[in-house]
C-alpha cells in the first residue's frame, strides 16, 4: 500500500485527514510535531506528505526545507495545510519547497480526490 | 500676546491634540484589527474540523463512528464559542456532587499565565492531545507522556503539580507507574488522578481521585484544581 504522512498537532484535523486517506485505501502515518514528521519521512519515505504549518518543535516550513535539502528524499510530494491564507504565507510555503498549499477549512472529499490524482491507486 | 498670537497658539494646540487622538485611535484600531485577524486565523482550525467531519458523515459511516464524529463536531463548536468569548453549554452535567465542586479562580484559569503544571499520561495520543489542549486553554502548563516510563521521566524532570494517569496502558500500566512514583522520593509527593473506563477506588490505588472516561471537561477542571489544593492523600 502506498503511504501518506499526515502532520498536524491538532488531533481532530489529523484524525479526519487520516480517516479519509485510509478509506481510500492508503497506509497512513501520523506525526504531531515537526521533529516526529522528519523522523517518519526519513524512515518511511512516503510519496505524499500533508504538512501543517504551525507545529511544535519544528514548523511545517522547517520540515519542508529539510525534506527538500535531503537528496535521499527526492520526489516526495508535499501539500501544506494551514489556516494561514495570506499571499505572503503562500509565497513562503513555495519558497520552502511545497508543491501545493491548501487553506483551512478544506474539504476532505476534495483532498481525497487530490490524493488519488497524486498517488494513483493504493 | 496679541489676539492673533493667542488664536495661533490655540489653533496649534487643537491641531496637536487632534494628531495625538488620531494616533491613539489608529493604534487601538490596529491592535483590534490584529486581534480580530488572529481570532479569524485561530477559528479556522476548529471550523475545518467541523466541516471535515460533516462531510465524512455525509459520505456515510458506521454507527459508532457517527456518534464519535458528532461528538467531535460538538466539541469543536464549543471551542469556537469559547474563542469568541462565549460559554459553551454543550457538556453534560456530572450530577449533584459536581455542583458542590467550586473552581478557585486563582488556579490556572487565566490564559497565558500558567501557574500550575499537569502531567497527562495516556497511551491514546488523541486523548493526550485533547486533554493537553483543554488544560492549556484553562491556563495550566501541560506535560504529556504516552507510557509509564515516559511518565516517570517527565515527573522527575518536570515536577508537575498533579498527574493525570491512565490506568490501562500496555507494558507498564497505571498501577505500576503509580507504585514507582510513590517509591521515588522526587515524585512521591505529587498527587495523582487516575483515569479509567471502569470504576476504580482511588484510595486503594494510592491516588487522590479517579475520573471515569469519557472525561467531562468541567469535572476534570474541578478535580485537578481540588487535588492541587489538597495534595497527596494520607
Amino acid at each position: 500500500m502506498k503511504k501518506i504522512l499526515v502532520c498536524d498537532d491538532e488531533p481532530h484535523i489529523l484524525e479526519s485527514v487520516a480517516y479519509v486517506a485510509r478509506r481510500k485505501g492508503y497506509d497512513v502515518l501520523s506525526a504531531e510535531n515537526g521533529e516526529e514528521a522528519l523522523t517518519l519521512v526519513r524512515q518511511e519515505r512516503p510519496p505524499l506528505v500533508l504538512l501543517d504549518l504551525n507545529m511544535p518543535i519544528k514548523s511545517g516550513y522547517q520540515v519542508c526545507e529539510e525534506i527538500r535539502s535531503d537528496p535521499r528524499l527526492k520526489g516526495i510530494h508535499i501539500i501544506m495545510l494551514t489556516a494561514k491564507g495570506q499571499d505572503s504565507d503562500r509565497a513562503r510555503g513555495e519558497a520552502a519547497g511545497a508543491d501545493e498549499y491548501i487553506t483551512k477549512p478544506f474539504s476532505p472529499r476534495k483532498l481525497g480526490q487530490r490524493m488519488t490524482e497524486i498517488l494513483g491507486d493504493p | 500676546m496679541n489676539s492673533f498670537s493667542q488664536f495661533l497658539t490655540f489653533a496649534v494646540g487643537v491641531a496637536l491634540g487632534a494628531v495625538v487622538v488620531t494616533g491613539v485611535a489608529w493604534h487601538l484600531k490596529r491592535r483590534e484589527v490584529k486581534r480580530l485577524a488572529q481570532l479569524t486565523h485561530d477559528l479556522r482550525t476548529p471550523l475545518s474540523s467541523i466541516m471535515a467531519y460533516a462531510e465524512i458523515l455525509e459520505d456515510g459511516v458506521g454507527e459508532d463512528e457517527r456518534a464519535r464524529f458528532l461528538g467531535i463536531i460538538q466539541e469543536e463548536a464549543a471551542r469556537m464559542d469559547t474563542m469568541m468569548g462565549g460559554r459553551a453549554s454543550g457538556s453534560r452535567q456530572a450530577g449533584p456532587r459536581a455542583r458542590e465542586r467550586k473552581i478557585p479562580s486563582e488556579l490556572g484559569t487565566v490564559p497565558g499565565t500558567p501557574q500550575h503544571t499537569v502531567l497527562v499520561v495516556d497511551d491514546d495520543r488523541f486523548i493526550v492531545n485533547a486533554l493537553r489542549r483543554f488544560l492549556e486553554q484553562k491556563g495550566f502548563r501541560a506535560l504529556v507522556a504516552l507510557d509509564g516510563e515516559q511518565a516517570l521521566q517527565r515527573a522527575r524532570e518536570g515536577r508537575p503539580d498533579v498527574i493525570l494517569l491512565d490506568l490501562l496502558m500496555p507494558v507498564m500500566g497505571g498501577q505500576e507507574t503509580l507504585r514507582r512514583l510513590r517509591a521515588d522520593p522526587s515524585t512521591s509527593a505529587i498527587p495523582v488522578i487516575l483515569t479509567s473506563g471502569e470504576t476504580v477506588r482511588a484510595s486503594a490505588q494510592g491516588a487522590a481521585e479517579t475520573l471515569m472516561k469519557p472525561i467531562q471537561p468541567e469535572v476534570l477542571l474541578a478535580a485537578v484544581t481540588r487535588v492541587i489544593q489538597e495534595g497527596v492523600p494520607r
